[in-house]
């Protein structure tokens, strides 16, 4: 995609050879040039930036193409002056009119009041004539779910200049009559982006920071809208940033196991377990347990006799140097286990990672963005 | 006592660390690394750079390079794995 500046004031296609690509890019990397290129060593610049390459590198290494953009149209038609000033003029026309809310379509489910949705969302700031550039959709959404009793769920979206606005009714039961009530609370700390609300009456809005143990979905409904006490059910998406570190020391250990050894030997017939073999001693951190079992088959059909053998195998610690290179592997797999666990119920929104030897260690420190589901059911006392 | 401020001024004289930040976005992932020494190899499903206290391998399909005045780089496209590597370049 070409940048907007580019099409304006001109810009040219370039290509580098093949056998110039590494070395043009890290040179590019050390005179600070900025521009985006892809696998066949093609990127567009500027036409000012041109300059400054063939100041830099020689000719012999790129090939250009004409100038494209707004000053390639201008210098082929530039004696046809009507045709120029009516692009500009309706692009100026076109540009205006594309700031101005040209028509609210509005969808709304049975129970809803259309009326009065509509002069809910007039005085939420979303009319015909509204200037685009002042609404925000996220900020209108909420204001209509907490000012209206009867919208559980509402969307805006913009196609061209038209908003179109989807409402559905909130499910609200007409008597109290369950057995559990209950709040709908923050299981973590976090940012709220997004609240869809079953029932319950919703205290937060998306944007809102949260600690974990806030209430974010009442069950006790507001006397406006009748005060009954509701088994709250929500889905609550917040963003959140965690860290994961993970630190590799020079020095390591590793577990070394010596050959196994038959320790106990039984035989069970039926349920009956004889023992024949059983060592005595304490086994339990130092040694490995390897456990098999063989059954006895006669015409293919198991018989109740079975050997049991267990064969134990001794841990050994030995201390080692890892090399810098095993440290930035045993790091990366570290951390790749830890990421791993973290995102198990969560979505990866963005991560940012510090890698660098201190002293005798190596450390890998990411900063991971996600966005999980935060609401915990806590139950109403009532009494 | 003399050693010890030696030690200081060789600290800050160091150059910072490697950093690694990256998104995901419709069109793939977009990775942003600051600290790159040298840009070892690239093509369209590998890019290989050096970086300060190692290297870094990112893999994937339709990468392209995107190269910033202040010597960050943006690697986009389909990433599919990152290694780090030590070793000079």
């Amino acid at each position: 995609m070409v940048r907007l500046d580019y099409y304006i004031f001109g810009y040219y296609k370039v290509r580098v050879k093949e056998e110039h690509k590494t070395y043009f890019l890290n040179e590019s990397l050390k005179e600070k040039l900025s521009f985006k290129i892809n696998s066949d060593g093609e990127f567009l610049i500027s036409a000012w930036h041109k300059k400054r390459l063939n100041s830099l590198f020689s000719k012999e290494i790129f090939t250009y193409s004409p100038i494209l953009g707004i000053p390639s149209f201008v210098i082929k038609n530039k004696k046809r002056y009507g045709l120029i000033s009516g692009i500009l003029l309706v692009s100026l026309l076109f540009f205006l009119s594309s700031l101005l809310v040209w028509d609210v379509r509005l969808e709304c489910e049975d129970g809803i009041d259309t009326i009065r949705a509509r002069e809910l969302l007039d005085e939420s700031g979303l009319f015909v004539g509204a200037l685009w550039h002042t609404l925000d959709n996220s900020k209108i959404e909420n204001s209509l779910l907490l000012s209206s009793p009867d919208i559980g769920w509402v969307n805006i979206n913009r196609r061209g200049s038209v908003a179109y606005v989807e409402m559905r009714k909130k499910d609200i039961p007409d008597t109290p009559g369950q057995l559990i009530y209950s709040n709908i609370v923050a299981a973590y700390d976090g940012v709220i982006e997004e609240i869809s609300v079953k029932s319950g009456y919703a205290v937060v809005k998306a944007g809102d920071s949260v600690r974990a143990g806030d209430l974010l979905v009442s069950g006790i409904m507001p006397d406006a809208l009748g005060g009954a006490i509701v088994n709250a059910e929500a889905m609550v998406i917040a963003k959140r940033t965690d860290t994961v570190s993970v630190e590799i020391s020079k020095l390591g250990t590793k577990t070394l196991l010596d050959p196994p050894f038959l320790s106990d030997f039984s035989i069970k017939i039926f349920n009956f377990s004889v023992n024949i073999l059983k060592s005595g001693g304490n086994f339990d951190n130092e040694y490995a347990i390897i456990e098999k079992n063989t059954p006895i088959f006669i015409f293919d059909k198991k018989i109740p006799l079975e050997f049991n053998f267990t064969y134990r195998q001794q841990k050994r610690e030995i201390s080692l140097t890892h090399s810098p290179d095993e440290m930035t592997s045993l790091a990366a797999v570290e951390l790749n286990g830890k990421m791993l666990e973290l995102l198990k119920t969560s979505t990866l929104i963005s991560l940012r990672t510090d890698g660098g030897f201190f002293g005798d260690k190596y450390m890998l420190t990411s900063y991971v963005t996600h966005s999980l589901n935060i609401a915990k059911e806590v139950q109403i006392e009532i009494g | 006592m003399r050693k010890k401020s030696k030690d200081k001024r060789q600290r800050s004289q160091r150059p910072p660390h490697f950093h690694i930040e990256a998104d995901r976005y419709s069109g793939g992932i977009s990775v942003i690394i600051s600290g790159v020494k040298e840009i070892i190899d690239f093509s369209d499903t590998q890019v290989i750079l050096s970086l300060v206290g190692g290297k870094i391998s990112i893999k994937g399909t339709l990468l392209t390079l995107t190269l910033f005045e202040n010597g960050t780089l943006q690697i986009f496209g389909k990433i599919a794995l990152w290694e780090f590597l030590y070793g000079k370049a």
